[in-house]
């Protein structure tokens, strides 16, 4: 698993899942989030994964300052979905 | 220890193993009662098959054997119900190719599920086929939500569509065909069956359309869908797992099982194992793939034979059971799926339950 750059002030993103099975990851520092993307992965770390939302959709794992989120494709919050347009082109 | 449990315990000795014995002990007789449960219910299942009328003998306008389909426009957006319809059953071709695309991979899914398996749509009960292409915005998937089938049109980097490839659809419909069937839990080893039979019948929905047999076929998922950014033919090889593209990571075998917590615990990775067995079955057996192995496999659903959690051996033994029940115990299809299950390293000799279900 990839270890944050520079002593955690990133936020790495891991998309897995979908019907091609690829776990594609991303990065954004924590500081260029907006104030409310940063409180809905905030909100959600350390909780129990939800089950699956079902065959072939995406698994999302938020990772920030050594804690993660793990976040099913039709669980993701509406605040967090200009973040993932923003990963758009990002994932690797 | 397990093949000596397996086949000739008396049930009282069953049930004190269940109670007092080792958790090594507990499980192989679970297993065993488990393939104890699926012969009785194959008996009854062949009983019940034979008592039957052929079912295609009812087929007909507004009848059984008859597809309907409307493929919708999610209009970019992730719209799940969408409304604004593409292409009816029976209309004209959209303007839309891959509204055209979908209508057609779904008509051909349906004829190969009503042609050679007598089943009449998801829950043979000829459930309409709903797709919805142009889901999401530069979406790169495709995946069943239970009610309806969603086709992104990729990004155009890493996919450049899903709909374009027969099996991928065959793929997706099929996740429905578990869910009515066998309803196997998306996580570890019983979601990488679940995936292993979306490909398996996704594979043969192609061999059948083309004609080829398990010979000729390519036995590739996503053939012509990747985009620039990915290198390589398709993204799984059923023949050769792990060689699709650059990055493909599935195993062909248990050695190289993959514990991940990601991809609900690599459900679309681990499924390399049981894709594997299913080619080696379907070579061995020879002709065309379709007619023995995917009746086997399928067998399997529709006898409902494996709990939703099952494991990989579990999965393994109820298709040797199922071969030996449709072809006769020790016969070549019977040898053919148990040495392929051997061969992935799912199941040893004394876990194969060939003596068990010769009795029958």
């Amino acid at each position: 698993m990839t270890e944050g750059i520079a002593g955690g002030d990133e936020l790495e993103v891991e998309r897995s899942g979908g019907f091609g099975g690829l776990t594609l990851r991303a990065s954004v520092p924590v500081a260029a989030l907006e104030t409310r993307e940063r409180a809905a992965i905030e909100q959600r770390l350390d909780r129990a994964p939800a089950p699956p939302s079902g065959p072939d959709r995406f698994v999302y794992r938020f990772r920030m300052h050594g804690r993660e989120a793990v976040v099913q494709e039709d669980a993701v919050p509406v605040e967090l979905q200009p973040l993932l347009d923003r990963l758009a082109d990002s994932w690797r | 220890m397990r093949g000596c449990i397996c086949q000739i315990v008396p049930p009282h000795v069953f049930e004190r193993i269940l109670r007092t014995g080792s958790p090594e002990a507990r499980e192989a007789a679970m297993d065993t009662l488990s393939v104890d449960h699926s012969i009785r219910l194959m008996r009854a299942q062949n009983a019940a098959l034979a008592a039957q009328p052929v079912r295609r003998a009812i087929a007909g306008p507004g009848g059984r054997g008859v597809v309907h389909r409307t493929i919708f426009d999610a209009l970019h957006r992730n719209d799940q119900q969408a409304t604004h319809v593409l292409r009816d059953e029976g209309q004209q071709e959209s303007p839309d190719p891959s509204a055209n695309q979908a209508y057609d991979a779904l008509g051909d899914t349906y004829r190969f599920y009503w042609d050679v398996l007598t089943r009449d749509s998801i829950d043979d009960a000829g459930m309409s086929l709903l797709g919805e292409v142009h889901f999401g915005r530069r979406y790169d998937n495709a995946f069943w939500d239970g009610r309806r089938m969603m086709f992104g049109d990729g990004s155009g980097t890493m996919f450049t569509g899903f709909t374009s490839a027969i099996e991928v659809v065959g793929h997706e419909l099929t996740h429905g065909v578990t869910q009515a069937t066998i309803n196997l839990l998306y996580t570890g080893q019983s979601g990488a069956l679940n995936e292993s039979i979306s490909d398996v019948f996704g594979c043969l929905v192609k061999q059948y359309k083309l004609g080829q047999s398990a010979d000729e076929a390519t036995w590739l998922i996503g053939e012509g869908i990747l985009g620039p950014a990915m290198h390589g033919v398709a993204l799984r090889s059923m023949k050769a797992p792990g060689t699709a593209f650059d990055g493909d990571e599935q195993p062909a075998t248990m050695s190289g099982y993959v514990n991940t917590t990601s991809d609900n615990g690599g459900v679309h990775t681990n499924s390399g194992i049981p894709n594997h067995a299913f080619y080696l079955a379907a070579t061995a057996i020879g002709g065309n793939a379709w007619e023995r192995a995917g009746r086997i496999w399928y067998h399997v659903m529709t006898l409902r034979a494996v709990p939703p959690d099952a494991q990989f051996h579990t999965f393994a033994q109820a298709t040797v059971i199922a071969a030996s029940a449709l072809y006769g115990p020790g016969s070549t299809e019977a040898q053919a799926v148990a040495d392929a299950w051997g061969q992935v390293g799912v199941l040893t000799a004394s876990q194969m339950p060939t003596a068990a279900s010769s009795g029958s």
